[in-house]
């Protein structure tokens, strides 16, 4: 979980944001606030699901499940199990 | 919420006051007066007040607050068939069973509401208000509710999925449609301080823009006619892409309400007006809208296609979701107002809209895949070039837009040419304002860049200090009110924003007839939208839109023959030979007088029911109640009503030549009413404009004389015409009275005023030389409305059409003067 929660961090703040002085944390909203649009979501979900082998179906791409990097990493972790 | 310190409690009062003061905003500026919102409102406010006592029962409350507004709204009996949809909707929405048996239902009554809907029957008139009501609620989000409910495996009561097809606003917003259903129903929290500090900043923000739309629509937007260099072209786009603010500020009021009601939706808009790419405008305009299409057809589509990689699956899902959100407007437009157009401009809207925004997210992927390392700090020049690409798509959107709201492409075309007239003056007023947006959008785009770092401290501030200017502003307003009312004259100047009116541009359109057979899917952005939903305050545009076929000769326009439609009540049927009338045989029976009347609107009688108007009441009159004789022998009196909504003296010639003989008349009736010059000019535009054949010689050496053009401005035709439609005027009575001399029929020429304008003179005198100089006569109905108020004869504030009253007046008064003038007719008419 941890290791999820680091590897998704870094991914997002250097892959995903122009602003590298964003003060990205595991609980920051990223959908509802803005930070990531959908073509971002994509680009993450196809990262996450390279990345740990897992796949994602369309009506998971919502933020219940990516709104945080401490929601992505629950629920890539749920679908590894 | 109660259990707070003092100085919350202070902020607390603070906002309530403001929601209080917020209200009577809503009142006296008569805010959505037409859509009802200060009722839905009010009721919001009495739910917000009673809130904190009941929390317990707080959601349970929502549906009866809402049944309340609706039977305000839609009393008696139309309440319980409201109910009755509602039960029937509900019950098949709500229940877990199967998804398709549920969708076919689904199907199945919307199918009958649809019926309902467009089937003119004034058995179904009656219950029309309930498809569009039922649309309203359900056409959107039905969809977003089984969609979640097929996947979610959360427990969600039964009141939280009522309240979220019983949204209050919606009674007062039929547009405001889409709503998410998992957001709503997880953003439910008991009353707190964030919860009512964020309903009320939505609802003044919403208030003050729909004060500066109506700021925008009555001094800003200029009528198209008066577009002339480059500065007028931007200032006219510009201008009606800025009164989207309209939409904006409705929406906004409705978030903050339904945040009162403790479900803390997301935002709507996000400063649409400085996006910097496509694909960004398209994730600020109407969020809901977007996560809509993205969630139930983008994500879909896309993970169907991502095998055949991502630029492919971008490009593809884009534009289907693209053509589906044209379709889906028109949808909506459906339950709305009852019509799907389909219209090129609309397809070139939303086609070229499409493509930009697959070409930016194409754009964008290829950043994210070629990725520059993160700036640590934000460079002037990045700001710079977020700026130039913030005016390129609100250029650009201006542009779109003014194509989306104009009548055809022809008149789009015909507005752009004016870019090259370009002198220094325009020159500077286009560069004046492009550096003015130029320096805002800098300062927003880098206050949104060092919102984190330099601006962190007014960025967690900013909700909290915003609502003090949000107060200033709505006392300013107040008093200002005050002034405008006390005739102080800086006060004078916001009169037209008090109001809900029609802009002069928009009043011009209506009164020359530019609305007629235009439906579209976007002129909700217009004060004509509002009084449009309430057809029978706006009854000659609905009767145009949905009566009158255009042709290609000098006519124009004529009623569909056989067409029959109602409105709340009120049947307005055509004949087999396309005359607002009862049928009539061609050849004249025997022992009868015929008269036929050459009118417009007033004559053709669409403020009134079949039977109500003028015409056929004095023909019923006379026959009723009078022994009517000709040469000693008894007739019965025909009038045959052939007037057309629209029709100038030029389209009245040549009605008379299609039916005058034919229908064996004894005589007509030339009704003349007041500002025909002016009509004319805009009769002559729609002629060439419409490629119509100009087969009258007299108007066809008008038109090659004055070099009149089809990409003739109406302002350009008036000025090239100069007294042309004058004598236009001059020529078409002249035609009648030489034309009713060789058919031996008698011409009666009849002035009747106009409701609006009842005293103009010079036109009546004019009509008297004519009278004398062609010799026919003249009958006078100046007076007819008594000391009657104009509201009190016409059918509604903005349609100075007569109603019954204005209708029965003008009957009277006709009767009276036909009785009074009986030897013009060389008949004997005595009381019976």
């Amino acid at each position: 979980m941890e290791t999820i929660l680091a590897e998704t961090k870094t991914y997002i703040s250097t892959q995903l944001l122009d602003d590298a002085s964003f003060p990205l944390e595991y609980e920051t909203a990223l959908i509802s606030s803005g930070l990531i649009d959908s073509i971002s979501t994509l680009k993450l979900v196809d990262y996450l699901e390279k990345k740990y082998h897992i796949e994602f179906l369309p009506h998971e791409v919502d933020k219940d499940h990516l709104d945080s990097i401490e929601l992505i990493a629950a629920f890539v972790q749920s679908k590894m199990n | 919420m109660n259990n707070s310190k003092p100085i919350d409690r202070l902020h607390q009062f603070l906002y309530y006051f403001i929601l209080f003061l917020s209200g009577f905003v809503i009142y006296q500026f008569q805010i959505e007066k037409s859509f009802n919102l200060l009722s839905v409102y009010s009721t919001v406010l009495l739910f917000v007040c009673i809130r904190p006592f009941s929390e317990k029962y707080a959601k349970s409350l929502l549906p009866v607050f809402f049944s309340g507004v609706l039977y305000y709204l839609y009393p008696g009996i139309k309440f319980l068939y409201i109910l009755g949809a509602l039960a029937i909707l509900l019950g098949i929405l709500l229940p877990s069973y199967n998804f398709r048996i549920k969708i076919s239902l689904l199907l199945l009554v919307g199918f009958i509401l649809s019926f309902i809907y467009i089937f003119p029957n004034t058995a179904f008139e009656q219950i029309r208000y309930v498809p569009f009501l039922m649309g309203s609620l359900f056409m959107f989000r039905s969809i977003s509710f089984i969609h979640e409910m097929r996947f979610t495996k959360k427990e969600i009561s039964t009141i939280d999925k009522i309240n979220y097809f019983l949204l209050l606003p919606n009674l007062s917003m039929p547009l405001f449609p889409i709503v998410d259903f998992k957001d709503f129903v997880a953003s439910y929290a008991a009353p707190n301080f964030r919860q009512l500090r964020r309903g009320t900043l939505f609802i003044c923000r919403g208030i003050i823009q729909l004060l500066v739309y109506r700021f925008i629509y009555h001094y800003i937007v200029s009528p198209i006619s008066g577009v002339e260099n480059i500065a007028d072209v931007a200032l006219y786009v510009a201008s009606n892409f800025l009164i989207v603010l309209r939409v904006i500020g409705a929406f906004h009021i409705c978030i903050g309400l339904i945040t009162l009601c403790g479900y803390t939706i997301p935002d709507l808009f996000n400063n649409i007006f400085f996006a910097h790419g496509f694909s960004d405008l398209w994730r600020r305009t109407n969020i809901y809208w977007k996560e809509f299409i993205t969630k139930i057809f983008y994500f879909p589509l896309y993970f169907n296609l991502k095998k055949r990689g991502e630029y492919v699956a971008i490009t593809i899902s884009t534009l289907i979701c693209f053509a589906i959100t044209w379709f889906l407007h028109n949808y909506q437009w459906f339950w709305i107002k009852g019509s799907f157009p389909v219209q090129i401009k609309d397809l070139i809207f939303w086609g070229v809209f499409g493509v930009l925004v697959t070409m930016s997210s194409l754009w964008q992927q290829r950043k994210l895949v070629h990725k520059e390392a993160p700036k640590n700090k934000v460079q002037t020049s990045q700001l710079i070039q977020l700026s130039l690409s913030s005016l390129l798509v609100f250029a650009t959107m201006s542009i779109l837009w003014s194509i989306w709201i104009a009548p055809d492409i022809a008149a789009w075309w015909q507005l752009l040419a004016h870019v090259q007239f370009i002198t220094w003056k325009s020159l500077a007023k286009l560069g004046a304002w492009t550096l003015g947006y130029l320096i805002v959008v800098y300062l927003y785009h880098s206050y949104q860049k060092n919102k984190n770092t330099r601006f962190k401290t007014i960025a967690s501030h900013l909700e909290s200090i915003s609502v003090y200017p949000y107060l200033v502003v709505i006392i300013a307003l107040l008093l200002a009110q005050v002034f405008s009312q006390k005739k102080i004259q800086y006060g004078l100047l916001l009169k037209p924003i008090i109001t809900e009116k029609l802009n002069k541009a928009d009043q011009e359109n209506v009164d020359n007839g530019y609305y007629t057979n235009l439906i579209s899917t976007n002129d909700y952005c217009t004060q004509v939208w509002s009084s449009d939903l309430n057809k029978d305050k706006k009854r000659t545009k609905y009767i145009n839109q949905n009566i009158t076929i255009m042709t290609n000769d000098m006519m124009l326009c004529k009623y569909i023959p056989n067409k029959k439609i109602a409105i709340d009540h009120i049947l307005y049927t055509v004949n087999s030979e396309g005359f607002h009338d009862i049928e009539y045989s061609r050849s004249k029976p025997l022992n009868t007088y015929r008269i036929i009347v050459l009118g417009g609107s007033y004559e053709s009688g669409n403020g009134v029911n079949d039977n109500e108007d003028f015409i056929t009441l004095v023909e019923n009159n006379l026959n009723k109640n009078y022994t009517i004789k000709k040469n000693g022998e008894p007739v019965k009196v025909e009038i045959i009503n052939m007037a057309i909504n629209g029709y100038m003296l030029l389209q009245r010639v040549y009605q008379y030549k299609k039916y005058a003989t034919a229908y064996e008349a004894d005589a007509a009736l030339l009704f003349l009413h007041t500002n025909y010059n002016q009509r004319m000019i805009n009769y002559v535009a729609r002629l060439l404009y419409n490629n119509n054949s100009v087969e009258d010689p007299y108007l066809a050496a008008v038109i090659k004389n004055k070099q009149l053009k089809k990409s003739d401005t109406e302002a350009t035709l008036k000025s090239k015409m100069g007294f042309a439609p004058d004598s236009l005027n001059a020529y078409s009575i002249r035609s009648l009275a030489t034309m009713s001399k060789q058919d031996s029929i008698l011409l009666v020429g009849i002035f009747l005023p106009a409701v609006k304008d009842p005293i103009n003179s010079s036109d009546l005198q004019n009509f008297m030389q004519l009278s004398k100089q062609y010799q026919f006569p003249l009958l006078n109905l100046e007076n007819v409305y008594g000391d009657k108020k104009k509201k009190d004869l016409s059918i509604s504030e903005i349609d100075f059409h007569p109603n019954k009253v204005g209708n029965d007046l003008i009957a009277k008064k006709l009767e009276e003067t036909i009785i009074l003038q009986q030897d013009i007719f060389n008949l004997s008419i005595t009381k019976k």
